[in-house]
């Protein structure tokens, strides 16, 4: 079956990019496939598009379903897919099998591409158990580092100890836990274009946590509400820098944060 | 579980020692040793020397009264009242200081358990778990909104 | 109660200025939360009682018909009158028609949300009755002339000092002082409300559980207002609606443990009543008439449909308190009586869809609703399926649609795709070199993006897409 046993050395594994990876943080993919690949697996990256979760929120479940057959197909050669989105990854998981009807061959090409499809943290920590080489955090320079449970990831995937559990063997540290860090940022898609001023006011509470632990970075494992708090964070002159988890894993010192540049 | 949900509670060792308890009690509350009490048979044959009492139906000038649970319920800390002729119900709400008498041997275990013990329903099962309470003043818990500022319950451990 | 749902988005905005609903949420969020968790996580199989819960619903939604038949024969057979209400003004009337005696004249009521659908207070005061609400919120926010922000405490959103000030208001012609500390307040609405529940001629309460075994209706309070309001006046009516009916008493344990623990974090609520009929013939107290109310009010006409989930729904209150949009613009931005998730799924079945086309929106789609549901509703699939059916009916945006379609049309095509993606990445990042000589990395505007830029930085783009790069690389290898 599919996606249920370990991958063999130098398996294929697909990479699902997520298209806000895709267009402002390449870095995030980039280091997803370096984490897969020192595990001695090749990465595939299939041209690829949405997962259709803006739509499927949206409630268009007619385009959804549309964009979900085009990924499916598209992923339908591989045994594994890992992508770095909580929210991409349980849509595909938990949301794509609801599009189609139970019994037909559509849905059951829908659940084997379910259920081969991994987040980056629950593929390294739950399926592979791996344990990650310590290596040095940002040239030795202590650094408080506090997280930002997103919530289709926690909640819809039960993602929490796992990225912790990664950045304590590769950094020797552990989060300075923020007493809000799974509730919700604000963001929500649309919901932050569309009620402007709610979602506001929900990432600055989410600012004041972070505040309060005094971090100097935040992490979290979904680009859309890194893109909010680290947004918010920088337009309130705030010195917390914000990452994918994912980029501080790897070997090379990650470079400028989320909505900076050189 | 009943000094858990902010009741206070004794034990005693049979019927006859449940006026001196209340006795005790009502006094501790500075409150002067005067109840209206449930007509039970078994409330209506003990010796209530030392207070005044009147079995009657409870109005609003009465400031404390003795009634007989039916039962309680060990789970949560519960008693129950079962209305009848001998167990008026503005007993439980009307007065600021409840005592509540309970055998031990009417204990149950949890609330499953309970209702095979009450035949026919009466008017109104009254389970009570700790004092009146509100918190609808800024979140925070003040006791005595309505019904009785205090429940103390006698637990007789006596069967008979 | 009046619709003001099409108002959501001026009035969520207008309490989000609001200082003392922020004072007031702040203080209600934390307490309602940790509680909460306290007392489930101390019960260990929390889990299997939500999911007895959720089947024993269901399975009396499949047969309510017999499960309320059989509730109707024996709340008669216990000397009680049962009346079917198929809309608020059927209740409103059959109210009133019960009432009508000339020596009725005072009505004390119980705090009862389903009442607030149809504001019964209105229809009663109109009748020329007087109605005195006697739970505490409910009685604060008779005196301000508001409705309930939330559904277990109906005052969540008023300050102690506005409490004070609205007591002086309306209790310093009768002589009482002016009351600052919280237990002096609680005392003298124990005062004031004592005289009319000793005075009332009928007492009004809700009702949380109908049981069809023995014709029982379960009323759960803390204060005990209930309990006089029900035992004191001549009649007792109970205001209730049909989705509330369970099997049996055994039945009602379980729901007891999930019901404290969701509202209030109390292992159990501190008054229970089960109420059979009138006061029996050697009775020493209580009523001597005893009328049940079943109120319909559209909720037969989700039976059966997609929603039905939202009549599992026991009225507990934990979703919105564990709803971060709640939690921020309070309950009255809502528009209807019932707030937060389950009244974003709720208002839009019962006052029409285009009468609230905000609130299926009005949601991050989190998810930390469903995960603190006792009877497991899916709340956020019941939203997604408001939206979904808003886009069916032609209700949603144009623009988005428009959008949508646009987006749709390129995303299905990875090729079209990666050709628009790089193009947009390489304009934004030409206009970034343009502009942002001193701030590199984030735009502080975008013009068709306002909304994210008035209050955040966009990030810049990278040169290049990921997969863009992913090619060059996979050229050069």
């Amino acid at each position: 079956m599919n996606g249920e046993s370990k991958p063999k050395k130098n398996e294929q594994i697909a990479l699902l990019v997520t298209c806000l990876s895709d267009l402002f943080r390449p870095q995030i993919a980039h280091a997803t496939v370096e984490l897969i690949e020192k595990l001695g697996y090749r990465v595939d990256v299939p041209a690829q598009t949405c997962c259709g979760q803006p739509a499927y929120n949206a409630g268009e479940e007619d385009k959804t379903r549309m964009l979900a057959e085009n990924m499916i197909r598209i992923f339908e050669p591989y045994r594994y897919v890992v992508g770095s989105s909580g929210s991409c990854v349980a849509t595909i998981k938990e949301h794509y099998p609801r599009l189609f009807r139970e019994g037909t061959s559509e849905y059951e090409q829908c659940m084997k591409f379910a259920q081969k499809t991994y987040e980056l943290s629950t593929f390294l920590v739950d399926f592979i158990q791996v344990n990650l080489e310590k290596k040095p955090l940002f040239d030795k320079q202590p650094v408080r580092i506090t997280y930002h449970d997103s919530c289709s990831g926690l909640r819809e995937l039960g993602i929490r100890s796992q990225p912790r559990k990664l950045l304590r063997d590769r950094l020797g540290i552990d989060i300075s836990e923020i007493s809000n860090s799974e509730v919700c940022c604000g963001f929500g898609g649309l919901f932050c274009v569309k009620y402007p001023e709610i979602s506001t006011r929900m990432v600055d509470n989410k600012i004041e946590g972070i505040e309060h632990v005094e971090a100097d970075v935040l992490l979290g494992g979904d680009l859309g509400c890194l893109m909010n708090i680290a947004g918010r964070l920088r337009r309130v002159g705030s010195k917390t820098r914000v990452y994918h988890y994912a980029e501080l894993l790897t070997e090379t010192v990650p470079g400028p944060a989320i909505g900076y540049q050189e | 579980m009943h000094t858990r949900v902010q009741g206070t509670f004794e034990g005693v060792d049979s019927l006859q020692d449940v006026p001196l308890a209340a006795h005790r009690y009502l006094v501790g509350q500075s409150v002067s040793p005067e109840v209206v009490i449930s007509p039970s048979p078994e409330l209506t044959s003990i010796n209530w020397k030392g207070l005044k009492v009147e079995f009657r139906v409870a109005n609003r000038k009465d400031r404390s009264s003795v009634t007989m649970a039916f039962a309680g319920i060990a789970e949560t800390g519960t008693l129950v009242m079962v209305s009848s002729k001998q167990s008026p119900i503005n007993h439980h709400f009307l007065p600021e200081f409840n005592i509540a008498v309970l055998k031990q041997s009417k204990l149950v275990d949890c609330m499953e358990n309970l209702w095979p013990l009450i035949g026919e329903h009466p008017r109104t099962i009254n389970l009570i778990t700790g004092p009146s309470k509100t918190a609808d003043i800024e979140q925070t818990i003040v006791y005595g909104a309505h019904g009785p500022r205090a429940l103390h319950v006698i637990l007789v451990r006596s069967t008979c | 109660m009046q619709v003001q749902s099409k108002n959501f988005r001026k009035t969520a905005k207008k309490a989000l200025l609001d200082a003392d609903l922020r004072v007031a949420m702040g203080r209600a969020e934390g307490g309602f939360v940790d509680t909460r968790k306290l007392v489930v996580e101390e019960l260990d199989n929390f889990q299997e009682y939500r999911e007895f819960a959720r089947d024993t619903k269901n399975h009396v939604l499949a047969h309510l018909d017999y499960y309320l038949t059989k509730f109707e024969s024996n709340v008669q057979a216990s000397g009680g009158q049962v009346h079917w209400a198929s809309n608020g003004e059927e209740v409103n009337r059959i109210v009133v028609d019960i009432c009508k005696r000339p020596e009725i004249k005072k009505i004390t009521k119980g705090k009862s949300m389903v009442s607030e659908e149809f504001a019964l207070n209105a229809g009663l005061e109109a009748a020329d009755f007087q109605v005195i609400e006697t739970d505490l919120g409910e009685y604060i926010i008779q005196l301000a002339n508001e409705t309930p922000s939330h559904i277990i405490a109906p005052a969540v959103h008023k300050t102690k000092q506005a409490v004070t000030d609205l007591f002086d208001e309306y209790h310093r012609e009768a002589g009482y002082p002016r009351v600052v500390e919280r237990l002096d307040i609680v005392n003298q609405a124990r005062q004031v409300l004592r005289d009319h529940f000793c005075t009332a001629d009928v007492g009004i309460t809700g009702g949380n559980f109908l049981i069809a075994d023995t014709g029982s209706i379960a009323l759960i309070t803390n204060e005990g207002n209930g309990d006089l309001t029900a035992n004191l006046p001549k009649i007792h009516i109970v205001v209730t609606s049909i989705e509330k009916v369970i099997p049996d008493m055994q039945a009602l344990g379980g729901f007891l443990r999930l019901l404290g623990r969701s509202a209030t974090g109390q292992i159990m609520s501190v008054y229970t009543t089960l109420f059979n009929g009138p006061k029996r013939i050697d009775d020493l107290d209580g009523p001597e008439e005893f009328h049940v109310v079943l109120v319909d009010n559209g909720r037969s006409e989700i039976l059966g449909t997609q929603f039905q989930d939202i009549l599992r729904c026991i009225k507990c209150g934990a979703c919105m308190n564990h709803c971060p949009v709640y939690t921020n613009i309070g309950g009255h931005a809502y528009g209807w009586v019932y707030p937060g998730p389950m009244g974003s799924v709720l208002t839009p079945l019962m006052v029409g869809q285009k009468n609230a086309p905000d609130l299926p929106y009005a949601c991050t789609l989190n998810g930390r609703c469903k995960t603190v549901c006792p009877v497991m509703i899916p709340l956020p699939d019941l939203l997604r399926k408001h939206r979904n059916n808003l886009v069916e009916m032609g209700e949603s945006k144009r623009f988005q649609r428009w959008g949508m379609w646009v987006w749709a049309q390129v995303a299905r095509n990875p090729r079209l795709y990666f050709l628009m993606t790089s193009l947009y990445v390489r304009k934004l990042n030409v206009l970034a070199r343009l502009l942002l000589v001193f701030r590199r990395g984030s735009f502080k505007h975008i013009p068709m993006l306002g909304a994210w830029t008035s209050t955040r930085d966009f990030p810049v783009p990278s040169t290049a897409t990921f997969q863009g790069q992913w090619k060059k690389r996979k050229r050069s290898e």
